[in-house]
């Protein structure tokens, strides 16, 4: 097996304020499935096309926001590793036992010098309508709404974007497959790290404040289905920050938008692939612009500043 | 109420560092909402959710209710006072005198972080 360790995003804890209009937004809009609503009144779903029990995780709370991310890896014997890993590193961690969310297993959660709470497990039960698996047609039933393929990644903003880098890097096994510099030329503002063949599986961006959410992403087919979720947009109203466009980094095609609570969304189709032996592409400060919004070749005033 | 009266709302006066203007909030319309329909930029927008705080005003005079916000914006205090809200999630229930609070950085004027 070529690809082990993390490998991949598997869920994300998200603060809305009020769960109806989320729910309308989540399930209706952006077509993700309700997987439960559990008695503390989260509720848990999963895009069509995953395998695993749930990705996106919704939690009322007088603040939006991330609560946190978390990365599935390939075993518990590799869940264990890491763990002791990290600690050597001299970030503490917490074992969260099997059973405390819905169907997931044992869980290692730290802070990461940005200030996120991140979370490692290997366990999660599989969806009872995940992808068929034999003689597969390609879903049970049509996707709805924007039809997401699956949760991707996240942005993250925070001060030290280094420090998260390295922990991602020297520790998780993560590797840097773009970066923006500052005017400098040195001072990062900008990194994309990927533990996988994706062009990023996180990404962070230098803040003023830690610990802020700028997007999670859910991957859709192709350009068509981006027009697609763009009609659904206007359509029904949705806040919309910008797009349909393409980023420059990673080359994928998007649009940027917000749940009713202000958390930002993404739907992207397309990127390139990246392979460990492929040369970091590096932007200039110059050149951020394009970097960020490939077709506008300039960033808008809220990607700077609209974080939850 | 007859069909033919114009619709119900109420003005909303903007005190801006680069001159006062002045817009119709329909009933309904948040106040950022209004704004926006009526091409105007006076206050920024950001998610329109409550969950940003860069639409943040004070509210100089006027009644209103408000909807939702994140208390990392508008805490406890905040909302008794009745002097600060989020544009946003704010729905004029009179003639009312806002002025903008909140900012967004331009790409120029990146803050300076390390």
């Amino acid at each position: 097996m070529a690809l082990t360790g993390v490998l991949r995003p598997g869920y994300v804890q998200i603060r809305v304020m009020e769960m109806e209009p989320a729910l309308r937004h989540y399930r209706d809009l952006v077509g993700l499935n309700v997987v439960s609503t559990e008695s503390d009144g989260r509720v848990y779903l999963k895009t069509f096309d995953e395998f695993d029990r749930h990705s996106i995780i919704l939690r009322e709370a007088d603040e939006p926001g991330m609560d946190f991310m978390g990365f599935k890896v390939d075993s518990t014997e590799t869940l264990h590793m890491f763990k002791q890993k990290i600690e050597d590193y001299g970030i503490k961690t917490e074992t969260i036992a099997a059973g405390d969310q819905p169907g997931l297993g044992e869980r290692v959660r730290f802070v990461a010098p940005t200030g996120h709470n991140f979370e490692l497990y290997a366990e999660i039960e599989a969806s009872e309508n995940g992808p068929m698996t034999e003689n597969p047609d390609i879903w049970h039933k049509p996707p709805h709404g924007m039809s997401p393929v699956r949760f991707d990644h996240c942005l993250l903003y925070g001060t030290d974007i280094d420090g998260t880098e390295e922990l991602f890097t020297k520790v998780l096994g993560f590797r840097l497959t773009e970066v923006v510099y500052a005017e400098d030329g040195e001072m990062r503002i900008a990194i994309f790290l990927s533990c996988s063949t994706k062009a990023h599986d996180i990404a962070l961006v230098r803040h003023v404040e830690d610990n802020k959410f700028h997007h999670c992403s859910f991957m859709l087919e192709d350009w068509n289905a981006i027009g697609h979720a763009a009609d659904i947009m206007s359509r029904y109203d949705v806040s919309v920050d910008i797009g349909p466009t393409r980023h420059g980094i990673t080359r994928g095609q998007t649009i940027y938008f917000w749940d009713p609570s202000g958390n930002r969304n993404e739907v992207f189709a397309g990127g390139y692939d990246s392979y460990p032996d492929h040369p970091v592409r590096v932007w200039s400060a110059e050149q951020t612009g394009k970097a960020i919004f490939y077709y506008e070749k300039a960033i808008n005033d809220t990607f700077l500043s609209v974080v939850t | 109420m007859e069909a033919s009266q114009k619709s119900q709302g109420f003005d909303v006066h903007v005190e801006h560092k680069d001159g006062n203007v002045s817009f119709f909030c329909p009933e309904d319309l948040s106040i950022l909402s209004a704004m926006e329909k009526a091409g105007l930029a006076v206050v920024p927008v950001g998610c329109r959710g409550g969950g940003c705080g860069v639409c943040k005003i004070a509210i100089t005079s006027g009644d209103f209710t408000r909807g939702k916000m994140s208390k990392a914006h508008i805490s406890e205090e905040d909302r008794k006072s009745d002097s600060v809200s989020l544009a946003c999630r704010t729905y004029p229930l009179s003639s009312i005198i806002i002025k903008p609070l909140g900012k967004v950085f331009k790409n120029s004027s990146r803050p300076s972080v390390r």
